[in-house]
C-alpha cells in the first residue's frame, strides 16, 4: 500500500467515514424517496441560531448544549418546512429556502448581538473534521477509540431500531401518503420520526466529521442505488455498501492521489475528496446506456415497497 | 552590550536568508512550509510542528539548530478556516512537541490539540500559558479571551516562557541552550517592542485611530494606545450593519482620520465602502496599505518573520496616520538606536 | 435641512436621515439590494414554478472550486488574484453544475431535488479539495479566499450597484422576451415541448438567468441572501396571486421592498447585520402574504372555507325541509328528523337553523320544530330546481347511476354560477316557474344515497 498509511490513523478514518455512510444510508433513501434531497444542506445552513443559542446558554462553545442547540435548529428547519408545504401548499424546494434562509439569518444576527467578539462559526465551533478524528480518543474498556465512535454508534443503533420498528409504516407514508392515510397509518407523526431522525442524525455526524462528508453520503449513494432498484430496502442496504465504498475510495484518493497524480506528497481533503468520488460515481453509472434507457421508461411507474 | 546587539541584527538578517550566525539555521527553514517539509526527515533533533508561523518563528528561534520546526499554516491562511489534511495530522503525530496558539484561534484542531483524550504527547498552547491579565477579554461575559495575542510584542514574548518550557521537557540536554536563546529573543523582541512604541508615539495623539476590517488588533490597540475599529466582528460570517457603517463614516470625517487599512485575510470591501462614504462627505481617506492579522507574509521575505510582520503593520499604520517612520522601518531604526537602550526592561505601561 | 431646527429628538432626526438616504452608504445598499431583490424575485418565480427553487443554493456552492480552481491558475500563470478572474472561474464552475443538473435530469429518473444535492455536494466536494492544495502550495492573499467572493451588504460600492443594474437588466430583459415560453415551460412541460417550444434550450436559457443572478448577487451579498433573495418572495407571491404574470410582479416587489425595509432597519441601529435584516424583513413579508394573501392565505382561505360550509349548510338544510315536505306533506319537522336528512352534526344542524333564522328563512315553531318561511320556501324551490336540472344534466349526459346523482349534484351546484344553470334550464326544457321539476329519483331514502364522506 501507500508508504505512509498507517492503520492506527487511516483506519480510524476509512472505520468512522464508513459509520457516517451506513448512518446517513437510512435516512438519505427516505429523503430521496420523499424528494427532500436538499435537506442535509439546508440543515447545515440553519444550525446557525442554535449554535448561538447554544452558546447564549451555556457560555461555552463547544459541549452538549451546541450540540442540542443545532439539533433543536435541524428540528425546526424540518418542522418550519413541513408546515409551509402542509398547511400552506408551498413548493418543496422554496418552502425548505425560505426556512433554511431565514433561520441562517436569525443566527447570523444572533450572534453579531450577542457574541461579536467571540469566533462563532459553525465551521469552527461545531463541525468536525475527519482527519482530525484519530486524534480526540477516549478510553473504552481499556481500548483506545476516538471520541466521536460511541456517538455514531448511539446515533446508528437508535436510527436502525426505530425504522425497524416502523418501517412498513414509514415506507408507505413515505410512498404514497394517501393511500397510507386510507390504511390508519399516522403518516403525520411518521413524517415527525422521520425527521427527528434526519436532524439527530445529520447534526451529530456534522459534529463528527464535517458537513461536506454527511451532505454527500445523505444523498448521492441512495440515488446510484435508487437507479438499480425500486426496493427501498435494497436501496437503503445498496446505498450503505456504496458508501462504505466511497469512504475508503475517497479518503484513499485524498492520501494517494495528490502523490499519484502531481507526485506531491501532501494529502488533500478527504471530505471533500470521498464528495468528489460520489458525484463522479454517480455520474458514471447514469451515463450507462441501460441505466438511463431503464431510468426514463420507468420514470413514471409507482414506487414498490 | 556590544555582542548581543550583533546577535540581534544577525537574527534578523538570518531570517531574511543572508546571515550565517547561531541561528544561521533560521533562513532555510523559514522556507519550509508544511507542503514543502520531507516526512522522512532522519535529522536527529528533535521533530516540532507549530500550527502558526509566528510561533512557528519563535520556536525557531528558542531551538536553534537542535531541531526542526514545520509550520501548518503556510502563508496567508486563516487559521480560524484552516482544515489539517490527513498529512499535516501524520506530522503532528509524528512531531516530539507541537506548539499551538490555543484560545480557539485553530478551531476545531485547537479543541483536539488542547483536548484530554488526544493522541499529541506533548502539545503546548503558547497563548494560554499567559497569565489572565494580560489576555484581553473583548465579551462582556470575560470569558473567552481574543487569540490574537501576538499583536501586542510583550505579551507575545511572554510566551517564549513556555516554548522553552516545552522544549526543556522534550530535550532535557538542550535545555541551556533554549534558555540562552530564549533570553536572546526576548531581547530582540523589546527591542521591536520599543520601535513600535516609538513609531505609535510619533502619530499625533487624534490621529491614532486604526480602522481595520475586522476586530484582530484589540491587542495592538491596547499595547500601544491606538483606538481600534473593526468594521465586522470576529467571525468569519459575521457582518457589518448599516448604521455601523454610518457611524464610521461619519467618525472618519468629523476626526480627519487620513488613512484606513485592508488586511490580508478578510475581503477589502468593507473598507472601500468606508472610503467611498467618505469621500462623499468630502473627506478623502486613503487605504494605508495592507496589514498582516492572523498570518505572516511570504516565506523568505522580511514580512514572513514575526518580526517583520510586526514591522509592516506598525511602519505601514505609522507612515498612513502620519507618523515619523524610517525609510527602512524597524531594521534601520535599530540601525541607529536600537541598542543604546537594550537593557531597559521591555515597557509594560500599557498592559 | 437641519435637525435642531426641526428640533426633533435623535432617533427621529436618525430614522428621517435613513428614510431620506441622506448616507451615502444608504444610498448604495438600499439602491443595490432593491434592485437585487426585484430581479431575484423574477428570477426565482420561474425556478420556483419549475420546482428549481433552490438552484441558487447549488450554484452558489458550485462557484467555489471555480474561485479555488482560477486562483490556483492564476498563480501558476503568475497572476496576482483579481476579482475579475476569480469570479469568471466562478461562473465557469456554477455553469458546469447547472449544466450538469440539467443532463443528470435528463438521462436519470432522479428528481431535481436528488439531483441539485448530488452536484452540489460533488462541486462544493471539489472546492474543497482545491482549497486545501490552496492552503498548502501558500501563496499570499489565499486567505479569505471564500470571503473574498462572498460580499457582505453593508459594504457594497458603487461599482457593485453598476454590476448589479446591468445584470438585472440584462436579466429582466431576457424574462421580459421570453416571458410566454418560460412560463409555458414552468407550468406544462410536455404541452410547451408539444407545439415545438425547445425546452432543453429555454432551461439553459434560465439556468443562465439564475447564474447570473448568483454571480451579481454573490460578490455582492453573499451566499445565502442570494438564496432567499431567490426564493422566499416568489414563494410569498404565490400566496397573493396564481397569474404568473402577475407574480413574478409581486415577487420582484416584495423583494425589492423586503431588501428596502431590511437596509432601512440595519441603519436603525448599530449591530443589525444588513443581509441578515434583508432575509427576516422579506420573511416578515412571506409571514404576511401567508396569513393575509388573498390566493391561498391561511385567513382568507379559512374564511372562504367558513362562508363555502356556511352557504352548503343552508342549501342543505332548506331543501331538507322542502323535500320532506313533499313526501309527507307537514311543513313543521322536528331538529331531530332533519338530522336523520342527512349525514350532519347535530352542531352543523342547528348552526344552519340559527343562521337561518338570522336571515328570516325558517321558522322556530316551538322549541325543536321548524318550518320554512315563505321567503325560505321561495329559496328552497328555487334551490332544488337548480338541484335537480343538475341531476336531469348529469343523468342525461354523463353516465353516472341515478344512486349517485344526488351526490354528484350536490357537489356541483355550490360551484357553478347561475349562468350555467339558465343553460342548463334551456337544455332540459323545464319550465322556469316557482316550482321546481320532480326529482329523477325517488325520494325519501336519502341517507342510504348519501355515503359517509370517507376519513373526513
Amino acid at each position: 500500500m501507500l508508504p505512509d498509511w498507517q492503520w492506527s490513523y487511516d483506519g480510524w478514518i476509512v472505520l468512522v467515514t464508513s459509520l457516517v455512510a451506513v448512518i446517513c444510508a437510512i435516512p438519505g433513501s427516505f429523503l430521496l424517496v420523499r424528494r427532500q434531497a436538499m435537506l442535509g444542506d439546508a440543515i447545515s445552513h440553519a444550525v446557525l441560531p442554535g449554535i448561538a443559542i447554544g452558546f447564549l446558554i451555556s457560555g461555552d462553545r463547544g459541549g452538549g448544549w451546541m450540540l442540542s442547540g443545532a439539533i433543536i435548529a435541524g428540528l425546526t428547519t424540518t418542522v418550519l418546512t413541513q408546515f409551509l408545504r402542509g398547511i400552506a401548499g408551498v413548493e418543496r424546494g422554496a418552502a425548505l429556502g425560505v426556512v433554511f434562509s431565514t433561520l441562517f439569518a436569525l443566527g447570523l444576527l444572533l450572534i453579531v448581538q450577542v457574541a461579536d467578539s467571540v469566533e462563532l462559526d459553525p465551521a469552527c465551533v461545531l463541525y468536525g473534521q475527519v482527519e482530525l478524528v484519530p486524534l480526540d480518543l477516549i478510553d473504552i474498556g481499556g481500548i483506545q477509540v476516538p471520541r466521536v465512535l460511541p456517538a455514531l454508534i448511539g446515533v446508528l443503533l437508535a436510527t436502525g431500531l426505530v425504522v425497524g420498528l416502523v418501517w412498513k409504516e414509514l415506507v408507505v407514508s413515505s410512498f404514497d401518503p394517501a393511500t397510507a392515510q386510507g390504511q390508519g397509518v399516522p403518516t403525520a407523526i411518521m413524517n415527525q420520526i422521520l425527521m427527528v431522525l434526519v436532524a439527530t442524525a445529520c447534526v451529530v455526524a456534522f459534529e463528527s466529521v464535517g458537513s461536506i462528508l454527511v451532505i454527500a453520503l445523505l444523498v448521492t449513494p441512495a440515488a446510484i442505488a435508487r437507479l438499480f432498484t425500486d426496493r427501498l430496502l435494497r436501496v437503503v442496504v445498496i446505498s450503505a455498501a456504496i458508501g462504505i465504498g466511497f469512504s475508503m475510495l475517497g479518503h484513499f484518493a485524498a492520501v494517494a492521489g495528490p502523490t499519484l497524480i502531481f507526485d506531491r506528497q501532501q494529502a488533500v481533503s478527504t471530505a471533500g475528496m470521498t464528495a468528489v468520488v460520489a458525484t463522479i460515481a454517480l455520474g458514471i453509472v447514469a451515463c450507462l446506456p441501460v441505466i438511463g434507457i431503464r431510468g426514463r421508461r420507468q420514470r413514471s411507474h409507482h414506487y414498490r415497497t | 552590550m556590544q555582542m548581543s546587539s550583533i546577535t540581534v541584527r544577525l537574527m534578523s538578517f538570518a531570517a531574511l536568508g543572508l546571515a550565517i550566525s547561531v541561528f544561521q539555521g533560521c533562513g532555510e527553514r523559514t522556507a519550509e512550509t508544511a507542503s514543502e517539509a520531507k516526512i522522512e526527515d532522519s535529522s536527529p533533533g528533535l521533530e516540532i510542528v507549530s500550527t502558526t508561523g509566528m510561533i512557528g518563528d519563535l520556536v525557531r528561534g528558542v531551538v536553534g539548530d537542535r531541531g526542526d520546526v514545520v509550520v501548518l499554516m503556510g502563508e496567508g491562511v486563516d487559521p480560524h478556516l484552516f482544515s489539517p489534511t490527513a498529512s499535516h495530522v501524520r506530522r503532528l503525530l509524528a512531531a516530539d512537541v507541537v506548539f499551538h496558539n490555543g484560545l480557539m484561534l485553530e478551531g476545531r484542531m485547537g479543541t483536539v490539540l488542547g483536548g484530554e483524550g488526544g493522541r499529541i504527547e506533548r502539545s503546548i498552547a503558547v497563548a494560554e500559558t499567559l497569565p489572565e491579565s494580560r489576555l484581553l477579554h473583548p465579551d462582556d461575559a470575560g470569558t473567552h479571551a481574543d487569540p490574537h495575542v501576538w499583536m501586542d510584542v510583550t505579551a507575545w514574548s511572554s510566551t517564549i516562557e513556555s516554548i522553552v518550557r516545552g522544549l526543556c521537557e522534550a530535550d532535557p540536554e538542550g535545555c541551556d541552550t533554549f534558555k540562552a536563546n530564549g533570553r536572546l529573543l526576548r531581547d530582540e523582541l523589546a527591542s521591536l517592542d520599543r520601535y513600535a512604541r516609538s513609531v505609535v508615539d510619533s502619530i499625533p495623539q487624534d490621529r491614532r485611530v486604526l480602522v481595520t476590517a475586522h476586530d484582530a488588533f484589540g491587542y495592538f490597540g491596547r499595547a500601544y494606545g491606538v483606538e481600534v475599529h473593526g468594521i465586522q466582528g470576529l467571525s468569519t460570517e459575521s457582518e457589518a450593519g448599516l448604521a455601523d457603517m454610518n457611524r464610521l463614516v461619519r467618525m472618519l470625517a468629523d476626526r480627519g482620520i487620513p488613512a484606513i487599512f485592508v488586511e490580508s485575510s478578510v475581503s477589502e470591501k468593507n473598507v472601500l465602502a468606508l472610503v467611498e462614504g467618505a469621500a462623499s462627505l468630502d473627506h478623502d481617506v486613503v487605504v494605508g496599505g495592507e496589514l498582516y492579522s492572523d498570518a505572516m507574509g511570504a516565506p523568505e521575505t522580511w514580512e514572513g518573520t514575526y518580526p517583520g510582520m510586526i514591522d509592516h503593520n506598525v511602519s505601514t499604520i505609522g507612515r498612513a496616520l502620519g507618523g515619523r517612520v524610517p525609510e527602512g522601518g524597524y531594521r534601520e531604526w535599530r540601525e541607529s538606536n536600537g541598542s543604546e537602550d537594550a537593557g531597559d526592561p521591555p515597557g509594560e505601561a500599557a498592559g | 435641512m437641519s435637525g435642531p431646527i426641526l428640533a426633533t429628538g435623535p432617533e427621529t432626526e436618525g430614522l428621517l436621515r435613513i428614510l431620506l438616504l441622506q448616507d451615502f452608504n444608504t444610498r448604495i445598499v438600499v439602491a443595490g439590494a432593491m434592485l437585487l431583490g426585484a430581479v431575484g424575485g423574477l428570477v426565482g418565480t420561474f425556478l420556483m414554478f419549475r420546482r428549481r427553487a433552490l438552484i441558487g443554493d447549488v450554484l452558489g456552492h458550485a462557484m467555489l472550486p471555480g474561485v479555488a480552481g482560477a486562483f490556483l491558475l492564476l498563480q501558476v500563470l503568475g497572476f496576482e488574484r483579481n476579482l475579475p478572474g476569480l469570479l469568471t472561474g466562478g461562473a465557469v464552475a456554477a455553469t458546469l453544475a447547472g449544466l450538469m443538473v440539467l443532463g443528470l435530469r435528463k438521462i436519470t429518473r432522479l428528481g431535481d431535488d436528488a439531483v441539485m444535492a448530488i452536484v452540489l455536494s460533488g462541486f462544493f466536494g471539489f472546492g474543497v479539495v482545491l482549497l486545501s492544495i490552496v492552503q498548502t502550495t501558500g501563496g499570499g492573499g489565499q486567505a479569505g479566499l471564500e470571503d473574498f467572493v462572498f460580499g457582505k451588504t453593508a459594504s457594497m460600492v458603487t461599482a457593485d450597484v453598476v454590476v448589479i443594474a446591468i445584470g438585472g437588466l440584462g436579466v429582466a430583459i431576457v424574462g421580459s422576451i421570453l416571458f410566454k415560453d418560460l412560463g409555458l415551460l414552468c407550468f406544462d412541460e410536455s404541452f410547451s415541448a408539444s407545439i415545438g417550444r425547445p425546452s432543453g434550450l429555454l432551461d439553459l436559457v434560465l439556468l443562465t438567468m439564475a447564474v447570473l443572478t448568483a454571480l451579481i448577487g454573490l460578490q455582492a451579498v453573499g451566499l445565502v441572501l442570494v438564496v432567499a433573495v431567490m426564493v422566499i418572495p416568489p414563494a410569498a407571491a404565490r400566496f397573493i396571486t396564481d397569474d404568473l404574470r402577475k407574480t413574478v410582479l409581486w415577487s420582484s416587489g416584495i423583494g425589492a421592498t423586503g431588501c428596502w425595509i431590511g437596509v432601512t432597519l440595519s441603519a436603525v441601529a448599530p449591530g443589525l447585520p444588513a443581509g441578515a435584516m434583508i432575509v427576516l424583513s422579506m420573511a416578515g413579508l412571506f409571514v404576511v402574504t401567508l396569513v393575509l394573501g388573498g390566493r391561498r392565505g391561511l385567513v382568507p382561505g379559512w374564511l372562504l372555507a367558513r362562508r363555502v360550509r356556511r352557504r352548503v349548510g343552508r342549501d342543505h338544510l332548506l331543501r331538507s325541509m322542502l323535500e320532506h315536505r313533499e313526501l309527507t306533506g307537514e311543513s313543521e319537522v322536528a331538529v331531530e328528523t332533519i338530522l336523520g336528512f342527512r349525514v350532519w352534526s347535530a352542531g352543523e344542524v342547528s348552526a344552519s337553523l340559527r343562521a337561518g333564522r338570522r336571515v328570516g328563512e325558517v321558522v322556530e315553531v316551538e322549541p325543536g320544530r321548524w318550518r320554512l318561511s315563505e321567503r325560505g320556501e321561495l329559496e328552497a324551490i328555487a334551490l332544488v330546481r337548480n338541484h335537480r336540472l343538475w341531476e336531469y344534466y348529469l343523468l342525461r349526459h354523463a353516465d353516472i347511476a341515478a344512486s349517485h346523482v344526488d351526490r354528484a349534484a350536490d357537489r356541483i351546484e355550490h360551484v357553478l354560477d347561475p349562468v350555467l344553470v339558465r343553460s342548463l334550464e334551456v337544455e332540459v326544457g323545464a319550465a322556469i316557474g316557482a316550482r321546481a321539476p320532480e326529482s329523477p329519483h325517488p325520494l325519501g331514502d336519502v341517507a342510504s344515497v348519501e355515503e359517509p364522506e370517507p376519513g373526513g
